[in-house]
């Protein structure tokens, strides 16, 4: 689904972060420690009012990718900016104004909530953290935002384990929106859910999207929901970005050829469609050591010597798209039948 | 297993040993004067002097230090001052008796302790859960000189089946042990029952299951080896117990081993002797740790493996 | 024809304390030989502890009703004695989350020698075994397998794991693999290729497979019959073609219409208002009855019963999509 996007200047702008963690194994007789390369090199914007997506399976450093923009994680290199200003070595003084306009909603509901604390006063918390109104202006707008995002009254006295997964989920929305953030950082925020469910939560992203000009950067494995949520998206494979652009562009004619079997791997619930898959070979391989030249090479049916030499530079596939391979053709169709 | 990783803990072991030798060392000489203990109270200043001269206890301490560590280093580790021989031939004297005590409980304890806690495990929430947990919560908070005494007032005085006190036969070793071990039994009873809980409740006891194993083999085949795990952790601690314990029973049973004679070197501040003990000590506990680290190493093939995956 | 697994009427209790809370409450499922049915429903639907009381896994606590038979044979899975011996050589049964399901502190080489040494009719040697797992686990595709058989568990990725735990149930040449959610906690392509494997299986070995699962695709893609869960009850059930193109329990309908689509961009999903309710909250009326669009006054006051239509597919409801104007009952 296209949407109009508003102005033209980057919300978020990443370009070439890295972000590298130590492993146990360190240093010995037999060679250097070992590290490991979670994110290696990867840029993309994030346009304002938009929902940016970022795919990949395990590994591939979506996670963390997320968690360098809120500052989780250490990023050794590269440059991020929010709105013009500059990320990376602010210090938490300078952050904490920030941290009313980036939020951030993570997998886990439960773990994300206090046990101790009953809902209402949870959303209401952050307005007491930045000293925002008045004590009755915080409840007020407390019971306003959970019923923005589907809970009723009589749900605002429950301690989260008296809730629904589902339900939980929308109070951690509802806890993260009430400082009216610009960007809203998204990490698999439906997986734990029932199936049932997930389409209430995507529903409801949506609307507090169009109500609230968010921008939202969601992350997530599956591509069944990022092709519905996401206007852009990026697709990651061990630490880096293999293809990105516009994400009826990607679907319609995936150009890199993990993007390619990423696709057709996805079960679609319709019996009588029998899709061709692209079956990839053997096992991902180690962030600690990645295969030199392209990363994907080992497993690629495409893959040709000079792929195993250097490592792609992105090129141009389309307006806005963009693929990692020597060797990306952009394709028509999907190959279903 | 990395050479860097074991000498780096071989090194650390040793700075232990010597850290405790140390400290005693010192707090023995500041806390009262072995010549008065030997000699008596009442024995001529001048005798005194004597022996406080002979010995070098006049010197100031960190000569004395670097005196002992030097004879050590050379193989003698001091002279008895009460039984007036050669120290480490006193200590070597009694050390086989100990080391029966020690080896008689630690047999005792896990034969006893570890069926305990998986029966336990394994009937879980039945009366024989019930009944092994309340026995072992009686076995561990049961102050081991008490049982003692009670044991010998029970089987020594009134029913006069056991000896009350000393060594020679099978029939000395039982109260001592029972005394002992028992607490210890029980201690290993809780641990043994909730490794196996949190064993049996894992994933791989239903595969096993799945595979067509029957029950019991599955708890013994798969759930036994995985709660050794942290059973290997508490051993670490036993063995402590079992020194700071043999201390005490030695002394109710008047059993003839290093504990006993410890007790009697250090309030008669026998000096030589008692580092000696500590020494053992220490090297005992220092080697049992390490062997756990190594041990859970070879047990748990998960520990020493380089995390990978973002 | 005798089915391969009947399922009759199976209820399951839970006892926990002095309650017992109905988890499962009368099913009937069956299976044949060589195909491949579908076991669907959303989480606390009932649909694992299912197949685990079918296969006798459970504890003691859960109290089986209703006939469970093996080939035409009523069989009594409370009973470990019995069902040890069909374990492994008639019915087996993978996991989700390969990486637990295997223990931890065994190579697992030991481990599939130990499920083709329960289930071979005759003493194998060392040697012999060892020779059979390499085949076994070159059968379900894992590469250089002579290698993976020192390997301990934590060493092997998500698809490896899964590959021997397959290969490990495969020991016995059983009839029937039950997969219990086996690709949930898998990447989508290692999915892909784990799905490809048991499709080949039933192909090659004519094995009968009960994959249980919440994914819509997945029982699409692989699936011959499926069967819906909701709340301990079966409200649908039929061949996998049928079901997806003509969904008649509203249930199975709103799920189908609201999952989010690769192949095309929908606009707003239509999801299943409200939640799945509780063990505990289940009343007289229909248990979907809150949530659904299609209420009636019958809904609230009783329960619908599987009702068998033309073409093979049941469906439980009072007022099922796709109603004719004469009855079907």
């Amino acid at each position: 689904m296209t949407t109009e996007t508003q102005l033209s200047d980057p919300l978020v702008s990443v370009r070439d972060a890295h972000c590298v963690f130590k492993t146990d194994q360190r240093e010995t007789f037999f060679g250097p420690a070992k590290k490991l390369h979670a994110v290696s090199g990867v840029s993309f914007d994030i346009l304002r009012g938009e929902v940016f997506g970022v795919v990949g399976e395990s590994g591939c450093g979506k996670s963390t990718t997320a968690k360098i923009i809120l500052d989780m994680e250490h990023a050794s290199e590269g440059t991020i900016t929010f709105d013009g200003m500059p990320l990376l070595g602010l210090s938490d003084t300078d952050w904490k104004p920030l941290r009313r306009r980036i939020q951030y909603v993570f997998q886990d509901p439960l773990g994300a909530l206090d046990p101790r604390m009953v809902v209402l006063a949870q959303v209401i918390e952050p307005l007491t953290i930045h000293n925002i109104g008045t004590t009755e202006d915080r409840r007020r707008k407390a019971g306003e935002i959970l019923e923005q995002v589907g809970l009723r009254a009589h749900q605002f006295a429950k301690f989260p384990h008296e809730l629904s997964g589902g339900q939980r989920q929308r109070v951690v929305l509802a806890r993260a929106l009430i400082l009216e953030p610009e960007l809203l950082v998204c990490d698999e925020p439906i997986s734990a859910l029932d199936v049932s469910i997930q389409a209430q939560i995507i529903n409801l992203l949506q609307k507090l999207r169009r109500e609230m000009g968010l921008t939202i950067l969601f992350i997530s494995h599956d591509l069944s929901v990022v092709r519905h949520l996401c206007d852009r998206l990026a697709v990651m494979y061990l630490g880096k970005i293999v293809e990105q652009g516009p994400a009826d562009e990607i679907f319609a004619n995936p150009c890199h050829p993990y993007t390619q079997a990423l696709i057709s791997a996805i079960p679609v619930p319709e019996p009588d469609i029998k899709s061709i898959r692209i079956s990839l070979e053997g096992e991902p391989p180690s962030p600690i050591d990645p295969p030199k030249g392209c990363r994907f090479h080992p497993r690629c049916n495409m893959a040709g010597p000079e792929c195993s030499a250097a490592e792609p530079s992105e090129m141009t596939m389309g307006s806005g798209h963009i693929a990692a391979c020597f060797k990306a053709v952009p394709k028509t169709g999907e190959g279903q039948l | 297993m990395n050479l860097r990783f074991l000498l780096q803990k071989l090194a650390r072991a040793l700075l232990t040993v010597i850290l405790i030798v140390t400290t005693v060392f010192v707090v023995l000489r500041l806390t009262g004067d072995p010549a008065m203990y030997v000699l008596g109270i009442e024995a001529d200043p001048r005798a005194l002097e004597q022996f406080r001269e002979r010995w070098g206890l006049n010197d100031p301490i960190w000569q004395q230090y670097i005196r002992f560590i030097w004879n050590c280093l050379r193989g003698d580790f001091g002279y008895s001052y009460f039984e007036e021989r050669d120290a480490m031939t006193a200590v070597m004297e009694r050390l086989p008796k100990t080391l029966l005590l020690m080896g008689a409980t630690g047999v005792f304890t896990m034969v006893v302790g570890i069926p305990m806690g998986v029966l336990a495990a394994i009937y879980r929430n039945s009366w024989v859960d019930r009944l092994t947990m309340t026995v072992s919560v009686a076995g561990f908070s049961l102050p081991n000189f008490v049982l003692g005494i009670f044991l010998i007032l029970v089987f020594s005085v009134t029913l006069r089946w056991l000896p009350t006190g000393g060594s020679g036969t099978w029939k000395h070793l039982v109260m001592p042990v029972l005394t002992m071990g028992l607490a210890e039994a029980a201690v290993f009873a809780r641990f043994t029952r909730s490794a196996m809980l949190e064993a049996l409740n894992q994933p791989y006891m239903r595969t096993a299951r799945a595979k067509g194993l029957r029950r019991n083999a599955t708890v013994w085949l798969h759930a036994l080896p995985n709660a050794a795990i942290p059973l290997v952790t508490i051993t670490g601690f036993f063995v402590g117990t079992l020194i700071a314990g043999g201390v005490v029973t030695e002394s109710v049973f008047s059993w003839p081993g290093l504990g006993r004679l410890l007790v009697t070197s250090v309030s008669n501040r026998d000096l030589a002797v008692v580092q000696i003990i500590v020494m053992f000590i220490a090297v005992s506990m220092v080697v049992t740790n390490l062997t756990i680290d190594l041990l859970y190493g070879w047990l748990d093939p998960r520990v020493g493996s380089a995390r990978s995956g973002g | 024809m005798t089915y391969l697994l009947e399922l009759d009427d199976m209820a399951l209790n839970f006892a926990i304390g002095a309650l017992e809370i109905p988890i499962v409450r009368g099913i009937d499922l069956s299976v044949s030989k060589g195909e491949i049915v579908g076991l669907v429903g959303e989480s606390g639907c009932g649909k694992s502890v299912t197949c685990m009381a079918a296969m006798g896994l459970l504890d003691d606590n859960a109290k089986l009703g209703g006939e469970v038979r093996w080939k035409g044979n009523a069989i009594e899975p409370a009973k470990d004695s019995t069902m040890s011996t069909l374990r492994g050589s008639e019915m087996a049964m993978i996991f989700q989350d390969p990486m637990s399901a295997l223990n931890p502190v065994k190579r697992i080489g030991k481990q599939l020698m130990e499920a083709i040494r329960i289930n071979s009719p005759s003493r194998l040697g060392r040697a012999a075994l060892r020779k059979r797992a390499v085949e076994l686990l070159g059968d379900v595709g894992v590469p250089e397998p002579e290698k993976r058989l020192s390997a301990y568990p934590h060493q092997l990725s998500g698809g490896l794991s899964q590959r021997v735990m397959i290969a490990m149930m495969l020991a016995g040449d059983p009839d029937l693999l039950i997969a219990d959610e086996p690709t949930t906690a898998l990447d989508v392509t290692v999915q892909a290729q784990i799905m490809e494997l048991l499709l080949d299986l039933r192909d090659r070995r004519n094995m009968s497979v009960i994959l249980v699962t919440h994914d819509l695709g997945v029982v699409a893609e692989v699936c011959d019959r499926i069967f819906v869960m909701y709340c301990g009850r079966i409200i649908e059930s039929g061949s996998v073609r049928d079901v997806f193109a003509n969904p008649r329990h509203p249930y199975t309908h709103g799920l189908l219409a609201s999952l989010p689509r690769v192949d095309h961009a929908a606009g707003d999903l239509s999801p299943v208002p409200g939640v799945v309710p509780l063990p505990t909250e289940l009343g007289l009326g229909c248990d979907f009855a809150d949530r659904c669009s299609r209420k009636t006054p019958q809904c609230e006051s009783g329960s619908p019963q599987l009702t068998v239509g033309a073409n093979g597919t049941a469906c439980s409801c009072f007022n099922p999509f796709g109603q004719q104007e004469d009855p079907e009952q």
